[in-house]
């Protein structure tokens, strides 16, 4: 019961934090105080669900993983791989949002592409998430 | 914030990617996620952890050793180089 009502915090979370991440990927061409601060804030709100998850990391691995279709395990696996690129991405990129007209275009690079994996990871834990 | 600064959050983020997927490719190659990830947690933190150790290294290298550290931000392309095959192995390694 704790794990899936955490489980629902940590989705609730990221998909907020994902459309957090899509504001300066769009607005970063202009050079404006809050789309830099936005990105900063992006990256923070994308390292809350990340923690979460890796805080109830052990509970899922010893109670849901074991059960789970070996299809369906591997999917979860993956989404774990794309959450830590996700974070390296849009850390990298909310740093780079920061600099001058150079580091803002690789900024949006950095955050477009942290936002496609996090994106795909969403996707495969909705699908882990409505497990048989 | 510097281009300094900039290129070592950039090859901090392009190393952890790189590192956290040879790490699974590894994992993979040596039949160490079939047992292990299926039993326990620690694989991931310490593939994280890892990966983030060889990030700051690169960081450090970048930000205290680099000539020209806005030759690096201007390579965004490395970004996709980097990630879209990360995400392609995934395919891979499973």
């Amino acid at each position: 019961m704790t794990y899936g009502l955490w489980e629902r915090i940590h989705g609730h979370l990221a998909l907020i934090a994902l459309i957090l991440v899509l504001h300066p990927v769009v607005t970063l061409p202009a050079d404006r105080v809050w789309t830099r601060r936005t990105a900063i804030l992006a990256a923070l709100a994308l390292g809350v669900p990340f923690a979460l998850g890796g805080w109830i990391y052990p509970e899922y691995g010893a109670e849901v993983k074991p059960g789970l279709h070996p299809f369906l395990r591997a999917g979860f696996e993956v989404k774990e791989h794309l959450a830590a690129l996700a974070m390296a991405a849009v850390g990298s990129g909310a740093v780079a949002a920061q600099g001058g007209d150079d580091a803002r275009k690789l900024a949006r690079h950095l955050l477009f592409a942290g936002w496609c994996c996090g994106f795909i990871a969403g996707l495969l834990g909705l699908w882990v998430a409505g497990r048989p | 914030m510097t281009d300094r600064s900039v290129a070592a959050a950039y090859a901090a983020a392009l190393v952890f990617v790189a590192s956290y997927a040879v790490q699974r490719g590894v994992g993979w190659w040596l039949a160490v996620d079939a047992g292990v990830m299926a039993s326990t947690h620690t694989a991931f933190y310490w593939r994280c952890a890892l990966a983030a150790l060889h990030g700051g290294i690169a960081a450090l290298l970048v930000g205290f050793g680099a000539r020209d550290p806005s030759a690096l931000v201007r390579a965004r392309w490395a970004v996709w180089a980097v990630v879209l095959p990360a995400i392609g192995s995934l395919a891979v390694f499973q």
